[in-house]
This record gives C-alpha cells, structure tokens and sequence, in this order.
C-alpha cells in the first residue's frame, strides 16, 4: 500500500469537491436544508410538548448525515471519473482497489465530519439541541460505526455500477435513503411492523441509533446493541470488499468495465 | 542482443460464444513502435484493454519486462503508460491538478519539476489553470500525452491517439512519438485506422481481422506481399492503337480520364509492357506508378481477403 498514491486520490477528491458546485450542494447545502426541514418540524413538535420526539428527529438527522455523506462521497467519486471517462486511467495505473477504497473512504470520512461538526453547531445555535451533551466516547464509537457502514455500503454500490454499467448510477445517491426507515433512524425500532423489525436489526445502523436514543435519555451505554453493531460492521466491510472484488472481476470478464465509459 | 519488453502467448478473449481474440501472440521490442491495425471488430481495443488488465483474458499469457502481468500487476503498471482518443481526464478539474494526481499515483519525485518539463515540450503551460473540460480536442490530446509520459515509461500503449485530431495536431503527435522513440527508446504498441501514419512511425505491424493476427511483418514487407502495381499512362496519340495493345497483351485496364489508361500488373511485368508501347506510334507523356501501400494491405484483409500472401 503507497502513502503517496492515496495522497495523491484524496487530492483528487479534494480537487473535485472546490471546483464541483455540485457536490457542495449535495453534500453540504443539501444536508443543511434538510436540517432546517427537521429543524423546524421538531420546533413544532416541542411546542406540542413532544420534546423527547423533536430530539429523536434531530439526533437521527445528525447522525443519518453520517451515512449519507460518507456513502455518497465513496460511490460518486467513482462516478465522476466514469463520468469524464478518466477510471480507465485511474485503474491503468499502478493504484490498487484498496489504494482507492481508503482514499475514498478517508475522504468520505473527513466529508462526514465536517457535515456532522457544522450541521451539529446548526442544531445547536436553531433549535436548541445540543448533540455535544453526549458522551464524547460514544459520540466518537456513533461515528465510527456509522462511517464505516457507510463506507460498506458505498463500496457496494460502485461494484454494483462497475458490474451493471452507468444505467444504474442513480444508485449512488439513491439506494442509502431506502434504509432510512429500515433502519429506525428516527423512530424507536418497536414503531416497526414485527416482521420490519427482524429485517432492521440486520443492519449495523438500528443498533446504533437504539443505543444513541437510549444514551441520549439515560446517559446510558448499551453494550450489547453497540458490540453487535461493531460485529455487523466488520462483517459488512468485508462483505462489501469481498461483494466488490467478485462484481470487479465480472466487470473485467465480460467486458462492462471498459464499456462503463463508452 | 533483441530486448523484449511485452511478450504475449496464445492471448484468448471470449464474450460468451463470440471470440473477440483468438491465441494471439505477438512481441515488442524495447526502443520499437509496433503497429495494431484492423477493421472495426478485429479485436483492437479488446488486445489493448487486456494488456492493461482493465478486461480479464480467457487464457494465454501476457509478460512485461519478463514478468507475469497477473502475478506482478503494479510493478508492470509503474513502468507503462497509457493513452487513447477514448479517455479524458478528469474534466472538473484543472489541467495542473490532474496531472499532479498522476504524478502522485506513478510515485513520480519531485512531481512539479517533471510536469513543468514535460509541458515545455508540449507548450502547454499556458493551460494548466484552466479546467480540463475546457480545453480544445487538441489540446487534451497534448495534456493526455503529458499524463502518458510522467512516469517515463518503457512501454507506452496508444489506442488511436490522433483520432478527431486535425492534420496539424496530428502530425505533431506523430512527431513527438518518433522523438520519443529516438531520444528515450520507449516500446509503443500503437492502434490506428490511418495507414499512412502507420506506415510512418511503425517498425513493425500486426494485423488483426476477426480476432486473429492474419499478418505481422514490417510495414514495407508487408506491401511487398501484394505483388500488384498501378500504372497510369498518359500518352498522345490514338486511343484505339493502345486499347489494342493492351488486348494483345491480354492485360486489363481503364482508362479514367482522355488519353490515359490504367492497369494494374505485376511489377515484372511492368517494364516490358512500357517497352512494348514505346514501339508503337502512341507516344508516352506522363508515367504515374502507384505502389501498394499498407492501406491497400488493410484493405484486402477488410474485404475478406485475409490471404495476405
């Protein structure tokens, strides 16, 4: 693994991201809109006195962010270079597939933060909701798993559009907020329909926002719900990477990578 | 003694029951620009995509600097390079940006000095602060060709790089590649439709139809195969006396324009045939002898006749 080659990947998304009007505003604008929406939604809900309610709606807003952002950054990264027919190059290149996951992934990561920083500060200052209450080590053990989830899921979806071609590319900013509800980001799990809820406890995520609602309520950590997310997580990254290489190789056998940029 | 840079064995591509390569097996010469040549289909771009590791073969082997493609794919990778009409760079970003990207992925030492000196070459400096996407056909053409050349490369693959380029960016392309050939000894494997570019810097061309090399032979050998030569005369006198001659001669021609004819012989034949009509009352004013060139070579395998000698 070269320092320099993944250096010289987050340059190009750094590149990208000052000179793409685009991204700025799926990433950030983006976020900060929908922010508001719940923003003020929760306003209304603690007018009504719902305040445990209008905070569940924010925390889950916060940290589904996470998700998005970081997914987002790791799949449309790929997409560009599809876009401007430029992977070929990329991948002629002496960088490896796990050269380009941790530099997309390191970039998804830092994309992530600094929405989760600037939307928690927008929480704060609007509505009232200070997400720094929290712990910070459970702050930092939400992120980390949130992030890594994210970035599994961005790795699948790039195998997916390498295997199946650019008519499947709205999938990189489109398949993630299908797991929004699956995942009871802002509801407690129980809201589910039972067989709904044995489908949301396979994703990492339920068990994070279960904890993180629990903690923000009692200050509490729930162990059990954290490790099992940190076990699915593991289990997904490697299932992610592993899901890319076979859906890689059949890009290459049957000739979709090449025609990606035709 | 020979240094092969690029050997490959028996190189197979299938695509479900259609064979888009069919065991070909070729060689490039270290400091020797080979020519890929064929008509749409022939397998082309597929040979090259392979040779790049970006489509997988069904079988043979491929082997840089005397090393496994498969086995040793970023050692093979950092010495070899890349460029082709089909790809671009990254056309959000600025030309000097896309390049230090490359420059940081072939681990280049001091990127900033190498890119400037490429780009003197070039005389592209002017556009490095302008975003890739707005630059001219032929300019990209000039910048994807500083990105082909940042890591020094022995080995450089171009697919059709002068393709959508006017005649004068053309040529300077084709300039810069025999200067690279003389000055830095680079092997290129090169794919064109333009024989004439071709038969300009190529040492040697292999030639694909159907996904199997029908001929690989230097590019004079190569036209040396076809052992026909056209001949237009133009002459004064009557157009019936030569018509005769020919029919005596039971040679066949046209005659494309007044007072001249054109045939198509073997070049033994040739001379006597001319002899022949300076004996006759027809006088000779314009002799116009049309060898065969690599396009002729290309074309009789286009058409079927991938019995090239």
């Amino acid at each position: 693994m070269s320092i320099k080659r993944i250096q010289a990947l987050l340059a190009q998304e750094y590149f990208v991201t000052i000179h793409s009007l685009e991204t700025f505003f799926d990433i950030f604008v983006f976020s900060f809109i929908t922010l508001f929406l719940y923003g003020f939604f929760s306003l209304y809900l603690i007018g009504n006195e719902n305040m445990r309610a209008a905070q569940y709606l924010l925390l889950g807003m916060l940290f589904w962010e996470i998700v998005r952002v970081g997914q987002y950054s790791v799949s449309v990264a790929s997409m560009w270079n599809i876009w401007f027919r430029n992977l070929t190059h990329l991948f002629v290149s002496p960088v490896s597939t796990l050269e380009y996951f941790t530099a997309h992934s390191l970039s998804g990561v830092v994309k992530a933060f600094s929405v989760f920083i600037i939307d928690a500060i927008i929480t704060l200052v609007f509505f009232h909701f200070s997400v720094f209450e929290m712990d910070i080590g459970f702050l930092f053990l939400a992120f980390v798993n949130l992030a890594v989830f994210s970035i599994s899921t961005g790795i699948v979806i790039v195998g997916l559009i390498f295997r199946f071609g650019t008519r499947i590319q709205s999938f990189a900013w489109g398949l993630v907020p299908i797991l929004q509800p699956l995942t009871a980001a802002f509801f407690p799990v129980s809201v589910l329909p039972q067989p709904l809820q044995y489908f949301a406890y396979l994703f990492p995520t339920t068990y994070i926002f279960e904890a993180s609602r629990l903690h923000l309520d009692t200050h509490l950590y729930d162990w059990q719900a954290l490790f099992v997310a940190v076990i699915l997580n593991i289990l997904y990254l490697i299932g992610s990477v592993l899901f890319f290489q076979w859906f890689y190789t059949i890009s290459r056998n049957t000739g979709q990578f090449a025609r990606n940029e035709a | 003694m020979r240094e092969f840079v690029l050997q490959v064995e028996q190189l197979v591509k299938d695509y479900g029951r259609f064979r888009a390569v069919d065991k070909i097996s070729f060689q490039l010469e270290r400091g020797k620009v080979v020519g890929l040549l064929g008509p749409n289909g022939a397998g082309k771009t597929t040979t090259i995509q392979m040779l790049l590791g970006v489509t997988l073969a069904n079988g043979g082997t491929i082997h840089y600097f005397g090393r496994d493609f498969f086995k040793h794919r970023q050692y093979c990778l950092s010495r070899l390079n890349y460029t082709s009409a089909f790809n671009t760079l990254l056309g959000k970003i600025t030309v000097y940006e896309n390049l230090l990207v490359y420059a940081g992925l072939y681990e280049v030492q001091n990127p900033k000095k190498r890119i400037y000196e490429i780009a003197k070459y070039f005389e592209v400096e002017e556009l490095f602060g302008q975003l890739y996407q707005t630059l001219s056909t032929g300019q990209k053409t000039r910048v994807n060709l500083i990105k082909a050349l940042i890591n020094d490369p022995e080995i450089l693959l171009m697919d059709e790089p002068t393709a959508s380029l006017d005649p004068d960016i053309a040529d300077k392309t084709l300039s810069l590649i025999e200067h690279l050939k003389e000055k830095r000894n680079i092997s290129i494997l090169y794919t064109s439709h333009d024989m004439n570019e071709v038969t300009r810097i190529c040492d040697e061309v292999i030639f694909l139809d159907h996904g199997k090399i029908v001929a690989y032979d230097t590019p004079v050998n190569l036209t040396k195969r076809i052992e026909t030569t056209t001949v237009l005369l133009k002459y004064e006198g009557s157009s019936s006396e030569i018509h005769k001659y020919f029919q005596k001669k039971k040679q066949p021609f046209t005659s494309p324009y007044p007072s001249s004819v054109c045939f198509t012989a073997k070049e033994i034949a040739i001379p006597s045939l001319l002899f022949g009509i300076t004996k006759t009352e027809i006088r000779i004013i314009d002799i116009e002898i049309r060898k065969p060139t690599l396009e002729d070579v290309f074309l009789q395998i286009a058409r079927g006749g991938s019995h090239v000698n």
